[in-house]
């Protein structure tokens, strides 16, 4: 597998597309695999120019995930060219606010790999992938209502008896053992 | 014949009076390997349109991470794919060095491979198991894979103590080193009897891997008179010897043992005519594709140019071919 700059990709795009917004997106960490960011609106457009740029020809999205920013969410794709031996790049695409605003343009018409991943965002992160084929849950059941993986997501409290508690889940056995011995006591 | 209407599984109906017929599969069938549902259409015994849906054995590794410690998660990975293990063990590894910007000391990468490649074998023989189970080849071949996969889980379960789940990668290398003569048995993994003649003798090999059995065929494929030799001296009464190789000496070979014992020398590399009439025939239907055999044509001007390059490609070269118009 040949890497391939972000650097190098972000100019064809420039060159190809000069009104989309597109910009390098550091990482910090010291795998420093630098991504790229595009605007949401202008995402379809270059998604279509890296999978079909005679360059480029990034022709496969290996993995497509979530991430919760708490402000907004983002959905990362990671691509690879199969015919050019070269990759991964991560496309990186942001919503708005998101309370309100969590919808991007899906790229399952690009890449059809994207297909269940981008519905496994949805179904986890609650990222709308305007245009996706088929966007229901994919992994929760239907009438699940919340986002498991955002951060502000609270378990509930599904109890689940324990032989050993220790530190807080002995609170939480006490609690729940406290109810029991309440609800028995009502039933007799 | 035609089917009533009835409700489709899928989002678009199969229209009144369709041909077709939509059956649900799973999530609890045998055939699915593990809990998983797929909504199939059906016209006759064709599969017109299928759509898999799972989820109905969903463990959320990443939600579980989230109250782990890095460390923690190390032996979810191994359950991610009850076939390969340590291939995920190393792929979360090597995720959370590049974050950290943790190094990998050499030897420890060294032995990684060694266990990635070792788990991908036998992944893929289990896999070529089930895939004939499923097709209706029942439990035999499954059960062939599974007997040559206990090797490789026998290693593991000598350098990790655990056969499958094995938690074997750490941040920055492996759990611990191998184990003494654990490269050897590696090595010797797959085959049961080897022999190097330049350090043995072929007939105390013989001796160590098929005991009073002996062998009854052999393949000299040398073309050396050593290799011969070793042949009809050791194999049993009645054997057949295939004689693949090119001689470049006229080799020695006892003839009274070759009289005495009945063997039976098969040359090869010539032929007679009618399997000559029979190759044509073969490649002609397209039966025998001879195309990936070449490994370069040249016209007849270059002939000269065609023999430079058998020189210079070496072991790298099949066949080379010089076209004459």
């Amino acid at each position: 597998m040949i890497s391939l700059s972000p650097e190098i990709v972000l100019q064809r795009i420039q060159d190809a597309l000069p009104k989309a917004r597109v910009e390098i997106l550091n990482n910090p960490s010291p795998s420093g695999q630098h991504a790229i960011l595009v605007h949401r609106e202008d995402v379809l457009e270059v998604a279509g120019l890296l999978k079909n740029d005679p360059e480029l020809l990034l022709d496969y999205a290996s993995n497509v995930s979530g991430v919760d920013y708490s402000d907004h969410l983002e959905a990362v794709y990671h691509l690879f060219s199969i015919a050019k031996k070269h990759g991964p790049i991560t496309l990186k695409v942001r919503t708005g606010d998101r309370a309100q605003d969590v919808s991007v343009p899906s790229l399952t018409p690009i890449w059809k790999s994207a297909d269940f991943q981008e519905r496994e965002a949805f179904d986890l992160f609650g990222i709308r992938f305007e245009g996706h084929p088929d966007l229901r849950r994919l992994l929760m059941w239907e009438e699940f209502t919340d986002f498991p993986m955002r951060k502000d997501y609270v378990a509930p409290d599904d109890y689940e008896y324990e032989p050993t508690p220790h530190g807080s889940i002995v609170q939480k056995t006490q609690a729940h053992s406290k109810q029991a011995s309440a609800s028995s006591s009502t039933n007799a | 014949m035609s089917f009533p209407p009835h409700t489709s599984l899928f989002n678009e109906g199969n229209g009144a009076g369709a041909q077709t017929l939509d059956v649900s599969l799973g999530p609890q069938h045998p055939s699915t390997h593990g809990v998983f549902r797929m909504n199939v259409r059906l016209d006759g015994e064709t599969i017109v349109k299928l759509q898999p849906v799972f989820g109905y054995l969903h463990r959320n590794h990443e939600k579980l991470a989230e109250r782990n410690s890095w460390l923690g998660s190390m032996p979810y990975t191994d359950r991610l794919d009850y076939l390969c293990p340590i291939t995920n063990n190393w792929a979360y590894a090597v995720a959370v060095e590049k974050l950290a910007g943790i190094e990998v000391p050499e030897r420890a990468e060294y032995i990684r491979v060694i266990v990635g490649e070792l788990t991908r074998l036998q992944n893929h023989t289990v896999f070529l198991g089930f895939i004939l189970g499923d097709m209706g080849g029942w439990g035999s071949a499954l059960m062939y894979a599974f007997r040559e996969r206990e090797k490789i889980l026998d290693l593991f379960e000598e350098l990790t103590g655990a056969r499958m789940m094995v938690n074997y990668m750490r941040f920055g290398g492996v759990r611990c080193d191998l184990p003494a003569g654990w490269l050897e048995k590696a090595r010797a993994c797959e085959i049961a009897g080897t022999c190097n003649i330049a350090a043995g003798k072929l007939a105390d090999a013989v001796q160590r891997t098929f005991g009073k059995e002996g062998f009854d065929v052999a393949f000299e494929a040398v073309g050396a008179e050593g290799a011969l030799d070793d042949a009809v001296q050791n194999i049993n009464k009645g054997g057949r010897i295939v004689v693949l190789g090119v001689f470049g000496a006229r080799p020695r070979v006892d003839m009274s043992i070759v009289g005495d014992r009945e063997l039976c020398l098969i040359g090869t590399l010539m032929y007679k005519h009618e399997d000559y009439e029979q190759a044509v025939q073969w490649i002609a239907s397209g039966m025998v594709r001879t195309e990936p055999l070449i490994t370069r044509h040249f016209p007849f001007e270059q002939y000269a140019e065609a023999y430079h390059f058998i020189e210079k490609q070496g072991d790298k070269t099949l066949k080379v071919m010089v076209d004459v118009n």
